[in-house]
Formats: C-alpha cells, sequence, structure tokens
C-alpha cells in the first residue's frame, strides 16, 4: 500500500513541473476521475441539511453493519470482474446456501421443523457445508468459462437458473411446502448476530462485522501476497501473454469462479442468520448490488485493474447512498433509477480512465 | 488438402478475439485508432458529467421529506389497517381497531409468518415497510 503523504507530495511535485494548458487537464482529469467521491460528499452534505440523523452513532453503525454484510461476495465477485467476467449467479446461491444453513441449524422446539429428527448440529460443519455448496457452484461455472471459453455471463445465467430451480425444489421438499424458514437455533443466532463488541464497549456491532473483517484479511492476502492472485491480474489483464509466460490460465480461470462461489456459501451462512426467516427470494439480485460496488470501487471491467481497497470502498459507498437515499424518504422506484444511474456513472469514468490512459 | 490452406492460426485468431469480453467491445488488447480512442474519450467525459449531474438532480427533486417514509399494513384477513408516514428514526403508533371474526391480535411483525414481531415503543422505522397482522384463533 502506497503511503498517502507521500503520494500527495509526488503529485504536487508532479503538478509543478507542468505549463497552464497541462495544468489545466491535470486539474480536469483528476476531478472527472474522482467525480463519485465529489457526487458522494454533495450527496453527504446535502443530506445532512434535510436531516442530520445521517451522521448519528447509529446510522454510522447500521452502514458499517450492511456494508460487513455485502462485502465478502463483492470481494469474490471482485475476482470474476479481474478476468472481465462477471457472476450472474451470486444472489441465487446465497439463497440455497442460506436456505440450507437454515434449516440444518433450526432450533430442536421449532413447531415445523424441516428436518424432524436432526439433532443439533455444530455450526462450523454447518458453515463448511455452505461454503461447499458454493465452492461447486463457482467450481461448474469456473469449468465452463475455462474450458470452454464461454462467456461468464451465459455461463452464470444458466448456473443461476439451475441454483434458484434447486432452491425451489428445496422448499418445497420435505412437506416444507415453500413456505419460509425461521426458528433458527439460539447459539446460531447469537454467533451472527450477537455483539461481542457490544458486549465489551457498548457500541452494537453484530460479530459478523468481525468474521467479514476476517474474510477481508484473507482475501487481501490472496489477492496480494500468493501467486495466484498475481496470475489472476495477469490472466486478467492478458490471458496471452499469461499463457506465454506459464501461467496456468484453466486453473485460475477455475480457481477464481470457485474461490467467488465459496464467497457466496459464506454470504448465505451470514444471511440466514440475519435474516431469520428465509424464503425463496433471499439473495434475489444481491449480485447486482456486488458488480455495481466493484464499478465503483475501481474493479474495471476492462479487465486486470482492481484493488481490495477499491471494492471495500465501493461497498461502503454503495451503501452510504442507500442508507442515505432512505434518509431522504427517496421512494423505493426512485431508488432503483438512482441505482442505475450511479453505476452508469461508474462506468463511464472507468472508461475515460482507461481511454485517456497513455 | 492443400497446404497452403491452414486453418491453425485463424481459429486462434478467432479465440483470442472471443476471449476478451471488456466494456463496449473494448478490450486491454483491442485495436483502436488514436482518433478512434480520443473520439471516444470524448464521449466519456460527457457521459462521466451527465452521470453526475442526473444522479444528483434526482437526489435533490426524489428526495422526499414531506411525505416521509410510509409503513403499510396488512391485516391478513382483518379489517383494513390505514397506512402511516414517518420520518427515518421515529417509531409508529400501532394501528388501531384492527378486528377478524374469530380471531385476537397477538401483534404485528415484519415476516408474513409472525416470525419478526414489532415493538411499536422501541422499533424506529429506517426504510419503507409492511407489518402483517398476527393473528390466533380464539
Amino acid at each position: 500500500m502506497n503511503n498517502p503523504i507521500n503520494s500527495l507530495r509526488q503529485t504536487s511535485a508532479h503538478y509543478k513541473t507542468l505549463d497552464a494548458k497541462d495544468r489545466r487537464s491535470f486539474v480536469v482529469d483528476t476531478l472527472l476521475n474522482n467525480a463519485i467521491y465529489i457526487i458522494l460528499i454533495v450527496f453527504i452534505v446535502f443530506t445532512y441539511t434535510q436531516n442530520p440523523k445521517i451522521v448519528s452513532s447509529s446510522s454510522i453503525i447500521n452502514i458499517i453493519n450492511l456494508t460487513a454484510a455485502s462485502l465478502p461476495m463483492a470481494l469474490g465477485i471482485g475476482g470474476c470482474i479481474v478476468l472481465t467476467g462477471t457472476d450472474l449467479s451470486a444472489g441465487r446461491t446465497v439463497g440455497l446456501t442460506a436456505a440450507v444453513a437454515a434449516t440444518l441449524l433450526q432450533s430442536m422446539t421449532t413447531a415445523n421443523k424441516f428436518f424432524d429428527n436432526l439433532g443439533e448440529l455444530p455450526i462450523p460443519l454447518v458453515l463448511l457445508i455452505a461454503l461447499v455448496i458454493g465452492g461447486i457452484v463457482g467450481l461448474v461455472n469456473g469449468f465452463f468459462v475455462a474450458r470452454f471459453q464461454l462467456h461468464p455471463f451465459i455461463v452464470t445465467l444458466a448456473t443461476q437458473l439451475i441454483v434458484y430451480g434447486i432452491c425451489l425444489l428445496y422448499y418445497m421438499s420435505n412437506g416444507n411446502n415453500g413456505q419460509s424458514i425461521s426458528g433458527l437455533s439460539n447459539a446460531y443466532k447469537n454467533c451472527i448476530t450477537g455483539s461481542v463488541i457490544g458486549s465489551l464497549t457498548g457500541l452494537v456491532i453484530p460479530n459478523y462485522v468481525i468474521y467479514a473483517v476476517i474474510v477481508l484479511i484473507i482475501m487481501w492476502f490472496i489477492w496480494n501476497k500468493t501467486t495466484f492472485g498475481k496470475n489472476m491480474f495477469a490472466v486478467g489483464s492478458n490471458p496471452e501473454a499469461a499463457n506465454v509466460s506459464g501461467v496456468n490460465v484453466f486453473f485460475t480461470t477455475m480457481m477464481v469462479h470457485t474461490l467467488a462461489g465459496i464467497t457466496y456459501g459464506y454470504t448465505g451462512f451470514i444471511e440466514a442468520a440475519r435474516i431469520g426467516s428465509n424464503t425463496a427470494n433471499t439473495g434475489l439480485n444481491y449480485e447486482c448490488d456486488a458488480i455495481a460496488a466493484c464499478v465503483i470501487g475501481g474493479v474495471s471491467f476492462v479487465g486486470g485493474t482492481g484493488t481490495i481497497g477499491g471494492v471495500v470502498l465501493g461497498v461502503f459507498l454503495l451503501r452510504i447512498i442507500f442508507v442515505g437515499l432512505n434518509f431522504l424518504s427517496v421512494s423505493g422506484n426512485m431508488q432503483y433509477i438512482i441505482k442505475g444511474v450511479i453505476i452508469l456513472l461508474a462506468c463511464s469514468i472507468d472508461m475515460r480512465k482507461y481511454l485517456t490512459k497513455k | 488438402m492443400s497446404s497452403t490452406i491452414d486453418p491453425t492460426p485463424d481459429r486462434e485468431e478467432k479465440s483470442r478475439q472471443s476471449r476478451r469480453y471488456g466494456l463496449f467491445g473494448v478490450s486491454s488488447t483491442g485495436g483502436m485508432s488514436e482518433s478512434q480512442r480520443t473520439s471516444m474519450a470524448r464521449w466519456a467525459t460527457a457521459f462521466v458529467v451527465i452521470m453526475a449531474v442526473a444522479f444528483l438532480a434526482l437526489v435533490v427533486f426524489g428526495s422526499n421529506r414531506a411525505s416521509g417514509l410510509t409503513v403499510s399494513f396488512d391485516s391478513q384477513g382483518g379489517s383494513e389497517a390505514v397506512s402511516q408516514s414517518v420520518q427515518y428514526g421515529e417509531t409508529i403508533g400501532e394501528p388501531e381497531n384492527v378486528v377478524r371474526v374469530g380471531y385476537t391480535l397477538t401483534g404485528w411483525s415484519l415476516t408474513p409468518d409472525g416470525e419478526q414481531l414489532w415493538d411499536f415503543a422501541s422499533d424506529t422505522v429506517e426504510e419503507n415497510l409492511t407489518l402483517y397482522a398476527v393473528w390466533e384463533a380464539q
């Protein structure tokens, strides 16, 4: 990571060497490349003038919690986007793994228990099952993308439908007839939504924020410190060059998708407890938010660029905007339009950066 | 079979092209002339400005402080309950006179199955939502 003060000093030194015309284009470039941050500041100031509660501690904690809930998934999808691909199956995979996790960890006293004779399962085992299911979906995605060089869009569209079908069948099975699954065991709920930090300091930050930080550290390590991570960026920016330099493109592509699948499994495991009452619609459209967050965070669809820090920032910015829109009482219908505009804005900035790069 | 026609490079070229997806058909390996690049960059610049302005305009005109967030009530077979408008972070009052023949109202829930009961004294509204009546047979 660069030292921000040093890089600022370098930028100002660079700025002094420019002549008047270059200075002007430098300022314009900087403004345009950071347009999202600028409008975000304007947005927050505007929201504050309308409803000062947005900077209250409860609202900030709320934003952090929501960020933590959707971060792992965005990190997974980020890998796919680095490979110039995408992943549409994410949301439905979350739905399926959430359903599995919820049914396996229902309280013993729940009236309409999904598995009647199931005892209390250890929570780590269920987490592992969720990760494996997510991983398998990712592996299938990765295999088709890598082996047949199909566009991930169409492959993951297909797996999305398949996974949704399986999920619906699962909800219909065992005499459940598509009802929502609730009545989760207290141990499970406490493990995810309980607050260790809250009992120590009084700040009610649920445990899944801590887990999200752990996932973040693991993903940062994978992206930046492993050969696999470096290979991922190499394949993303130029697969032929990567292949010639001895990178196993097939393996890398497959593993990136599998890793993404594992993060969906993890998200499903968390979401099941976070939501409390799961239906087949759990996870619907999650991938859209995750992809949008990645693009806002500077993971380029052109491929080969993106940082973990960028993804975190993207998820965070998107959450601030969503929460802010609720503070402003913007209607739900309007929120969809605004979401779309933000994504187009992020894409335009991304394209502009790419096109003007010397 | 003619020895001068070798299909291999062609196929390789095709697979190379199909391998790159990119945005707007642009890829990091794709060839583009300098003038194409400049004109497209100009379009991108215009779009950045347009989208930024559109975003801010939508937020300003879409913000609806006067009417606030809406909490609607689904009485699930009981008599109709009037929806309420509140500001973010406020509590709501429990709807009155919601009845259903043969049932007693036990509370209002965030989910139709009555799993997450709403506490009117302490729960605050943070988004537009619907509360579902929870009935118990008499």
